[in-house]
């Protein structure tokens, strides 16, 4: 059939018909729906890459000054205020907490006239909280730029919008309310000002100017009140770790992203550790800890004197693998620790794409626990 | 094998499948055009909030005016204050396309336009700043004038022009259609609007805190109860178009009817031999059912994709007016869905199917093996006429009982639908006794073998004759309604000149100088007041000479003079009054600047300035809140001269004035209605296009039907040339008995949109005036004209032939 | 007709049917040609009638060449001059006997005979059926109508194509016995293609049609 004239025709105007078709719906598919790729997420390996020629760069160790370098520092790219916290309340229940303020500043030779509306920097806070009881990690984004004093930074206030951290006599009153949730702590400083790296000056590139200004508070009480979904307010109380770093293009070349943990142990000691992650996976010999004793004394650790191995993954909804469970050992600090989260979904799903996460530690041989903290993954997908 | 079978015939009868896919595609693309259309009408209105805000965003205003920054700010710390989006809108044209340069703070929009703290500098500016001002918009936007990303444009401002820099907003939805996202900081600047904001926009979330705490002297609503109100605005507009487009579906399908049943017709010996060879009356009906969804997919794919492209032209000619008339912004180009294409693609086939089935039906009866005679059916009129009236009578219940635009339009269906039942019936009746007056002649006879297919002939006819009533109806529609319109602008203008200011208003102590101006014997004011529930009032002082411009549709003239202008009573317009329902001596509250206040309907006049209709009061009810007003009316003494009084506003206006003559405005109207009416005009040529395609199918169908008979005549002794003048003959004839039928028909659509679907879709009434004569004028000779053409190809094509290859051909 | 040739040409081969026919018909003279399907006989009625024209070779009808004639003259001859009987669809649908019977008439622009009529149809036995659409006869009915019409404008030559080839045994030899007896009741020739003896054998000569030529029978 199909080889006589009439098979060949059909044939022929079947393919015609089909084409015909074809070219319909391809047009239509073109003309369907707006392009609805979502704006890709922000990129923290990127945002701390680089900046441009304009901004001042960290180049060496310089004193720093109190109460006068709490406040922001204009003239940087980026600059944070972080807190992070482990929390529990009356009946036991363990939460976390993360509260941080971003600030990342404009070219200042672009600012137009005529407005009231000209800006400086563009500032970005986060809060989370972990409620571990019912597995919810609640996390809210905020936005605003540096002008009409809808966010900013002073000796004395950190605030976007209505959240603020004002400064008490003793440490800082955090309030921050969100949809659902909101915290509302007195944070009470236990330690005093620590100085990473080479006494603040936190080298994390060749380059000179591929690093941070970077100071921290490594242990603050806390006590306060959650507000969470569904619940009457909670009190609560625990301890909090404030970090504040600020710097231009602080990230060399070849880093992918970074590992960072703080962890406040039973007895008394607090470690900070962070893995620079290379394209390879590897650590970059730029990565860096601090050990602050239980008096308040410090010793920064060099990239050689820990070491931190990725013992399980945790695979979030996009498909990015994150890795949640750690060994960590500091021989020359006798530890030798498994740090577990409090929960595998501590993820942000906001502008940029983290993990930051309360965690435990346990000692690997007695697996006995032996402190908490907070974990930061950056720089997978 | 089957499939062989049709697609042989297909082969033979390219004509009549091409023509049958024609059918459906112009159908479909009317109606695809129509619903895409509808929807550019509306997705787009005011959907920036969402854009920028989320999805049900709150919009916050200032009861009056702009909201000043510091306000904002203020807002913005308030403790549990949601993350306001402050946004400037400012009118820009660029290349004469009307678009909204819409200013934001992009660190607090939902969606981040640009905003990457990663690069450069945010959104507005990109890096180098000689780069300039950023503009961003949708891609629709940017091939909507032609533009690449990173081009530079000029926008024409009231302030001046404005050059931006364009880039592409990936992932914008249409709301941003015909918009420009700029910082908000660019926009302060470039449009010197240092100082104030227009709104403040909020997600959802927010909607309880703002109950809560959103100070008194802010009035907010959502984005869809904008959306709602612009809905409402274009409901007339929308509900026209979707009833013409149904029209035109209609209309589509009996041309399909009509070509498929012809296809059948002339099958009928195959399907005998078929069914003798033991094709089963289930697979004949499979085979017949394929044929049509073949043919419905393929016409309705065609007709989509011309549908859209359709949309897209439509809306180039209506962006401006809807602009204009609703101050809304329509999409930049029509926006399909997958779920509308399916929906209508969907749709098409199951018309097709439908149409099949007394196809089907009618196969499956002829029996295997044998050329069977068609039956014959009962006299047409016997049939339909008990159908015909109870359509008729359940349309005209429908409207009489229904007061709603739906129940005009769908009575309105009803009835032509009822109608068109009888249209075969009285046409071939029509054509009969012409034949029986022209006797023996040529063309009596050729009459008389026209009335032998009827059968066939008659869906053809029937869709003929409803588009050429159609676009005759709705083309004298429009026309009276212009002559309306322009009557009541002509004696609505009473003044001899209009006066307002270059910017702004006019305060009272301008009135009163321009009321001292030398020349000039009396003064109107106008002052517009938009209440907070978006009641228009307007406050008018008149002198006497104003008064016979209000024409009045209810209310004794001379008393509603003495109650207005004592202040006791209002007068409203009339769509004002039928949408609330209202008459004269009826009860209403009246926003007033002083308050409200509840005052006696005195008189209802006529006016098409708005469908959304207003109030009128007496200026004196205003009190000492006089204020400034939005125009002034000049009335000059007997023997003053206007260019005079001209020079003078010159000298005294320094700059600050303009004037307009009444005969300005008046044809400035007719070109705003003429804008705002072409999209009706294009609707009627779209009919009158498918009235082609009707008329051509019937025709080409009568001609391929009747060959066999042709080459009998043709044998018998029939000349070539008096062949051809007989197929003419039939062919003008019917379309004499369209055109004959389709007057009367017109005539009733042309009432029916006057009097029923424009008071209900507008709130206003046209005066019941004959419908005008020229849309018959234009629509019977080319009609006839076309006719005639259509019918010489056949002709030609018979006449050419050698009488013995024609009964080849046709056995 | 004299030497007479036509040649068809169905787009792959082309097919000679009629090769050097030569054919003449006396007044009054009834003949039959008979041949098998396709072996060319509507070809020779139809050339006979001017209906279609010879590739070569020459028609002539009461001495006109009517091969070589104009439109629209031929066709005014030939509706003049020849009456035409098909196997099928001789009845135009749309109009009952009687104004198919006046339809030649008209096509002449002749004065129609209504006594004429009349008397045809009754002579063939439809005077009953004169006011039916051709839908609602018989098979026989609609011949006999048909013969009535070949004759009504009193023609010189009647051609008829297989006039009985639809009909049963009976009805065709009433229908040809009609045919043959008003045809020479009315003074006309009759030209008779038929594949059928038994209708054959009722005129007064028969030929073959064989390869392109006309040979006696008999």
């Amino acid at each position: 059939m199909t080889g006589t004239a009439g098979g060949r025709a059909l044939k022929r105007d079947l393919a015609v018909t089909g084409l015909v078709l074809l070219a319909c719906v391809l047009w239509l598919a073109g003309r369907i729906g707006r392009d609805d790729a979502a704006p890709a997420a922000l990129d923290s390996t990127a945002l701390l890459g680089t900046a441009p020629e304009s901004f001042r760069r960290v180049t060496g160790p310089e004193p720093l000054s109190f109460p006068r370098d709490h406040a922001a520092h204009p003239g940087f790219r980026s600059e944070w205020w972080y807190f992070t916290g482990n929390l529990f309340d009356a009946q036991g229940r363990r939460y976390g907490l993360q509260f941080t303020l971003f600030r990342f500043g404009l070219p200042e030779d672009a600012l137009p006239e005529g407005t009231d509306f000209s800006a400086d920097a563009a500032w970005m806070a986060h809060l989370a909280v972990t409620d571990v009881e019912t597995g919810r990690f609640l996390h809210r984004e905020r936005f605003a730029r540096g002008a009409l004093d809808l966010a900013g930074a002073t000796e004395q206030r950190w605030w976007l919008r209505d959240w603020s951290a004002r400064r008490t006599g003793g440490g800082w009153r955090l309030a921050a309310e969100a949809d659902t949730f909101g915290v509302d702590l007195d944070l009470r400083a236990v330690k005093p000002v620590v100085l990473p790296g080479e006494r603040g000056y936190s080298r994390k590139g060749p380059e000179p100017g591929n690093a941070s200004r970077y100071y921290q508070i490594p242990r603050l009480e806390a006590s306060g009140r959650l507000r969470l979904p569904g619940r009457e307010t909670v009190e609560v109380s625990g301890l909090a770790w404030l970090d504040r770093e600020w710097g231009s293009s602080q990230l060399g070349p070849g880093i992918a992203g970074w590992d960072w943990f703080a962890l406040q142990l039973d007895d008394g000691r607090d470690l900070m550790l962070y893995r620079l992650r290379t394209d390879d996976g590897e650590a970059s010999r730029f990565s860096s800890g601090t050990l602050t004793e239980a008096d308040g004394s410090f010793r920064t650790l060099g990239a050689q004197s820990f070491s931190l191995t990725p013992m399980r993954r945790w695979t979030d909804g996009l498909g990015v693998e994150w890795p949640v469970e750690w060994r960590v050992r500091v021989p020359e600090a006798g530890l030798d620790l498994k740090v577990r989260p409090v929960m595998d979904d501590q993820r942000w799903d906001a502008s940029v794409i983290y993990w930051e996460g309360a965690v435990d530690a346990e000692d690997t041989e007695s697996g006995r626990a032996v402190g908490r903290g907070y974990l930061e993954l950056s720089g997978y997908r | 094998m089957l499939t062989r079978f049709v697609h042989a015939f297909a082969r033979r009868q390219p004509a009549q499948f091409l023509l049958a896919v024609a059918g459906i595609a112009a159908g479909i693309a009317v109606v695809t055009g129509v619903a895409l259309l509808r929807g550019a009408l509306l997705d787009s209105l005011d959907d920036a909030a969402t854009e920028l805000a989320g999805t049900d965003a709150l919009i916050v205003r200032a009861e009056r005016g702009p909201l000043p920054v510091p306000r904002y700010a203020e807002l913005a710390r308030m403790p549990g204050a949601p993350d306001w989006v402050p946004v400037i809108r400012e009118a820009v044209r660029a290349d004469g396309v009307r678009l909204e340069a819409v200013g934001i703070d992009a660190f607090s929009a939902a969606r981040r336009f640009g905003v990457d703290p990663a690069a450069p500098s945010p959104a507005g500016r990109s890096g180098a700043p000689a780069a300039g001002t950023v503009a961003r918009t949708d891609r629709a936007t940017l091939d909507l004038l032609g533009l690449r990303p990173g081009d530079r444009l000029t926008l024409d401002h009231e302030a001046g022009p404005v050059e931006v820099v364009v880039q592409p907003l990936d992932g914008a939805g249409p709301g941003l259609d015909r918009r420009l996202v700029l910082d908000i900081a660019d926009a302060q600047a470039a449009f010197g609007r240092r100082g104030t904001v227009d709104e403040l926009l909020a997600p959802a979330s927010a909607r309880r805190w703002i109950l809560e705490h959103l100070p008194e002297d802010l009035a907010w609503r959502t984005a869809d109860e904008r959306r709602e109100s612009a809905r409402q605005l274009t409901s007339g507009m929308r509900a026209n178009l979707a009833a013409m487009s149904l029209l035109a579906l209609a209309t589509g399908l009996f041309v399909v009817y009509s070509v498929l049943n012809f296809l059948a017709v002339q099958r009928r010996p195959l399907f005998a031999t078929l069914r003798g060879l033991g094709l089963t009356p289930r697979r004949l009906a499979g085979l017949l059912l394929v044929e049509s969804l073949v043919l419905g997919l393929v016409g309705s794919a065609i007709g989509v994709v011309l549908g859209t492209a359709l949309a897209d032209l439509l809306l180039a000619l209506i962006a401006d007016p809807v602009n204009e008339i609703y101050g809304q912004l329509p999409l930049a180009r029509s926006d399909p869905s997958a779920g509308l294409v399916l929906g209508i693609v969907g749709a098409g086939l199951v018309a097709a199917m439908l149409v099949a089935v007394p196809i089907v039906r009618e196969a499956l009866d002829v029996p295997p093996g044998r050329m069977a005679h068609e039956r014959r059916p009962p006299p047409l009129a016997r049939r339909v006429v008990p159908a015909a009236s109870a359509l008729v009578a359940a349309g005209a219940a429908w409207v009489a009982l229904d007061a709603r635009l739906v129940a005009g339009l769908g009575g309105l269906f009803l009835v032509l639908a009822g109608l068109l039942l009888v249209v075969p019936a009285l046409g071939f009746g029509a054509l009969r006794i012409a034949a029986a007056g022209l006797g023996r002649s040529l063309p009596g006879h050729a009459l008389t073998l026209l009335g032998a297919g009827r059968h066939r002939l008659a869906p053809g006819l029937a869709a003929l004759t409803l588009a050429l009533a159609l676009s005759i109806g709705m083309g004298a529609m429009i026309l009276g309604f212009r002559t309306a319109v322009d009557d009541w602008v002509a004696k609505l203008l009473r003044a001899d000149l209009y006066v307002s200011a270059t910017t702004g208003s006019l305060d009272a102590e301008r009135v009163e100088r321009l009321s001292r101006l030398e020349g000039v014997a009396a003064v109107s004011t106008v002052r517009d007041l938009s209440a907070r529930d978006g009641t228009r009032v307007t406050a008018y002082r008149l002198p006497e000479a104003a008064w016979g411009g209000f024409q009045w549709i209810a209310g004794d003239p001379e008393s509603v003079r003495e109650a207005f202008l004592s202040g006791r009573a209002i007068a409203v317009s009339e769509p004002f009054a039928r949408r609330r329902g209202l008459s004269v001596g009826d009860e209403l509250s009246v926003p007033l600047p002083l308050g409200e206040r509840k005052m006696r309907v005195a008189g209802v006049f006529r006016d098409y300035s708005t469908d959304r209709g207003f109030i009128a009061v007496d200026a004196s009810l205003l009190g000492r809140a006089r204020g400034p007003v939005g125009s002034v009316g000049l009335y000059l003494a007997d023997d003053a001269s206007r260019e005079r009084v001209i020079s003078r506003l010159a000298e005294a206006g320094d700059g600050r004035l303009d004037w307009i003559t009444p005969e300005d405005i008046r044809s400035q109207s007719l070109a705003v209605f003429d804008r705002t009416f072409r999209i009706s005009w294009a609707m009627a040529v779209l009919v009158a296009c498918i009235a082609l395609v009707a008329l051509v199918s019937a025709l080409l169908a009568h001609g391929l039907e009747r060959a066999r008979e042709y080459a009998t005549l043709r044998a018998l002794g029939l000349t070539p040339r008096r062949l051809g003048a007989l197929v003419v003959v039939q062919t003008l004839g019917l379309a004499c008995a369209a055109l004959a039928l389709a007057v009367p028909l017109a005539i009733f659509v042309h009432y029916a949109l006057t009097l029923v679907i424009q008071p209900r879709a507008f709130g206003w009434s046209l005066p019941a005036t004959l419908p005008p004569a020229a849309p018959f004028l234009w629509v019977a000779p080319s009609a006839l004209a076309l006719a005639a053409l259509a019918g010489l190809a056949p002709a030609w094509r018979v006449a050419r032939r050698r009488p013995a290859e024609a009964l080849r051909g046709a056995s | 007709m004299q030497g007479i040739r036509r040649t068809f040409d169905d787009g792959e081969r082309r097919i000679r049917v009629l090769d050097g026919l030569d054919l003449e018909v006396a007044a009054g003279e009834r003949v039959a040609v008979m041949g098998a399907s396709g072996s060319g006989k509507s070809t020779l009625l139809h050339l006979a009638g001017g209906m279609d024209l010879p590739d070569e070779g020459s028609v002539e009808l009461l001495g006109r060449a009517i091969h070589a004639l104009e439109e629209p003259e031929r066709t005014t001859y030939r509706a003049a001059h020849i009456g035409l009987i098909f196997q099928e669809h001789n009845l135009v649908d749309a109009l009952d006997a009687r104004e198919n019977l006046r339809l030649v008439p008209w096509l002449t622009r002749t004065e129609v005979d209504e006594e004429r009529i009349e008397s045809l149809a009754r002579a063939l036995g439809v005077e009953d059926l004169l006011d039916r659409r051709p839908s609602r006869m018989s098979g026989g009915q609609r011949q006999r109508v048909a013969i009535a019409r070949a004759l009504v404008h009193a023609p010189r030559l009647v051609l008829a194509d297989e006039p009985t080839g639809s009909l049963d045994q009976d009805t065709a030899d009433r229908v040809m016995d009609l045919l043959a007896e008003r045809a020479h009741d009315a003074g006309a020739a009759l030209l008779l293609a038929t594949h059928s003896r038994r209708a054959a054998e009722r005129c007064d000569r028969r030929l073959a049609l064989r390869g392109g030529l006309l040979e006696p029978l008999d």
